[in-house]
């Protein structure tokens, strides 16, 4: 038999022998965290940061293969999902998974914040209003600036050369509800938390650009009833590997479009 | 891995015919792994493919047909404009190509990707060499899950390589005159490779974007494969593989190959109406 010397293969876009990038990803046992999971689990190096229900470790989707031997498909290491269960509506938890992240991969590349409470409340009924969207406030859009903050503090701050080099930025899951008007639905605290978190995004983008970091929202119409969770998915991580900065990328069933 | 050796791999049984030169692709290929990859399609991209002798050869010769010299093992290769809607020139691969491209439709080049996709192939080859100028025109979203024609001269075992000059890979269609039977098959596996690049950077544009739907947008490929010397990508093609150039800055050259199937088997895995006709043209 010939030579049989293994070079390594990255399996991100760039196929090089990089290690392959750390992404922490909140909200990783709901709809979009596990799909993100599946889809993603081979080209970044995930933190999955869950709440009450488990993740859901994905199903792999590419291996390495030897041309002359096609039929035995080799696990490509240094891909995995490292699950972490957290209440991000406390406080203390932050640095928690901060401290996980940094210790289990030594680095994040990428922040994607997909956690969320939807509640849908009349601002006419009898429920307690205020709680509720004060809840979503704090899960929708403080939690993200929290982790934004405390991983700026611990680990961008003073890597702007790196930061750049690695494209690092943080993708903020926000909602078309937080651009548009949805009449008598029941939206207001919900949109007002994801309008809230577009701006934090951009004021982000502005500060953390003086170390290298990049921040963006992207806003889904409702998914996967309007535009597929998949699609969602592929615009994180477009927007990821991309150069956007303070921006939002709409994605409704029309297309997508950037504000 | 001696060639009768990888024979047994690829092809058990199968020896190369005295017509058909030899190849060797364990003296060919740099030993290495390749990736595979389901998302969005199932496809394989690797880099380094070949030996720097050997890509040296491809793109000695390749340079040479580009500059409209003539190939001696391959005299009559000629670029030409000739695919409608698709803003590239090509010299097409046919049964009189010769060293280096021959192993572009080789037994074993053949016989390693349906291998690779697990296809039942039916040893039809076609394919050519591409030529982008700066500035081509993005391509549509297709699948390349279309028909294509060849001559059936009754040969089973050996590789046919379309012949437009006998048989139009596209319609079928025989010159005039002429009693020639012809077998339509359908695309199964693409393969591109690429070669007499500039070195490329993001932003240069020309990669093969795939994506997960046809109504996706152009500039929001799941997977962009730029084209880097001496890389390839290759994948299977279905109703689903919907694929396509990007807009380029830079010259971009490459050589595709496709494999086919019969076409009863295409159809009884993907139904009826799944095959994408070719548009009818004039030219």
């Amino acid at each position: 038999m010939g030579r049989r010397l293994h070079r390594p293969l990255g399996g991100d876009d760039d196929m090089n022998a990089t290690p392959l990038p750390v992404c922490l990803l909140t909200g990783a046992s709901g709809r979009l965290g596990t799909r993100f999971c599946e889809l993603y689990g081979h080209r970044y190096r995930i933190v999955a940061v869950h709440c009450s229900r488990p993740v859901h470790q994905p199903a792999e989707v590419s291996w390495h293969i030897d041309p002359f031997n096609p039929g035995v498909r080799q696990r490509i290491e240094g891909r995995n999902v490292a699950t972490l269960q957290a209440d991000l509506s406390d406080p203390a938890q932050i640095p928690r998974v901060i401290d996980f992240a940094l210790e289990r991969f030594g680095r994040v590349d990428l922040l994607v914040n997909a956690a969320a409470i939807c509640r849908h409340v009349s601002l006419t009924g009898g429920d307690p209003v205020a709680d509720h969207v004060t809840a979503m406030l704090d899960m929708n859009a403080v939690v993200p600036l929290r982790l934004a903050v405390e991983l700026s503090q611990r680990f961008w701050r003073g890597r702007s050369g790196e930061n750049a080099a690695f494209n690092r930025s943080i993708v903020n899951v926000s909602s078309t509800s937080g651009a548009f008007i949805y009449s008598n639905i029941g939206q207001s605290g919900y949109a007002a938390s994801k309008a809230a978190l577009h701006m934090l995004t951009c004021h982000l983008a502005d500060e953390f650009a003086a170390f290298g970091l990049r921040a963006n929202t992207v806003a889904p119409d409702s998914f996967p009833e309007r535009v597929t969770t998949a699609s969602v998915c592929d615009a994180i991580a477009r927007v990821a590997a991309g150069d956007m900065n303070g921006k939002m990328l709409l994605l409704e069933p029309s297309g997508t479009s950037v504000v | 891995m001696l060639q009768t050796e990888l024979s047994a791999v690829l092809s058990p049984g199968w020896q190369p015919s005295a017509l058909e030169p030899a190849v060797d692709l364990a003296q060919l290929l740099v030993p290495g792994s390749w990736e595979f990859c389901l998302d969005p399609f199932p496809h394989v991209r690797a880099r380094q493919v070949f030996t720097a002798d050997f890509h040296r050869e491809l793109t000695t010769a390749f340079d040479a047909i580009l500059r409209g010299q003539q190939w001696p093992a391959w005299p009559e290769a000629c670029f030409r404009r000739n695919m409608p809607g698709y803003d590239a020139s090509a010299a097409d691969l046919n049964g009189h190509v010769g060293w280096p491209f021959s192993v572009f439709v080789s037994r074993p080049w053949h016989d390693l990707f349906a291998s690779l996709f697990a296809m039942s192939t039916n040893r039809c080859m076609g394919g050519a060499l591409h030529h982008h100028v700066p500035g081509s025109s993005d391509g549509y979203l297709h699948n390349d899950f279309c028909p294509g024609w060849f001559v059936d001269d009754g040969r089973r075992d050996e590789i046919v390589v379309a012949d437009c000059d006998r048989c139009n890979y596209c319609y079928g269609t025989t010159p005039a005159g002429a009693t020639l039977a012809v077998r339509e098959t359908v695309r199964a596996v693409a393969i591109l490779y690429y070669l007499n690049n500039p070195e490329w950077s993001p932003g240069d544009g020309g990669e093969t974007g795939l994506y997960r739907a046809a109504t996706d947008q152009v500039d929001q490929a799941v997977v962009s494969a730029p084209p880097i010397n001496n890389s390839l990508l290759a994948f299977e093609c279905s109703p689903r593989s919907f694929h396509t150039f990007r807009t380029n800055r830079q010259p971009r050259n490459s050589v595709i190959v496709w494999l086919h199937r019969d076409k009863d088997e295409a159809l009884a895995q993907w139904g009826e109406g799944s095959i994408v006709p070719w548009a009818v043209t004039t030219t």
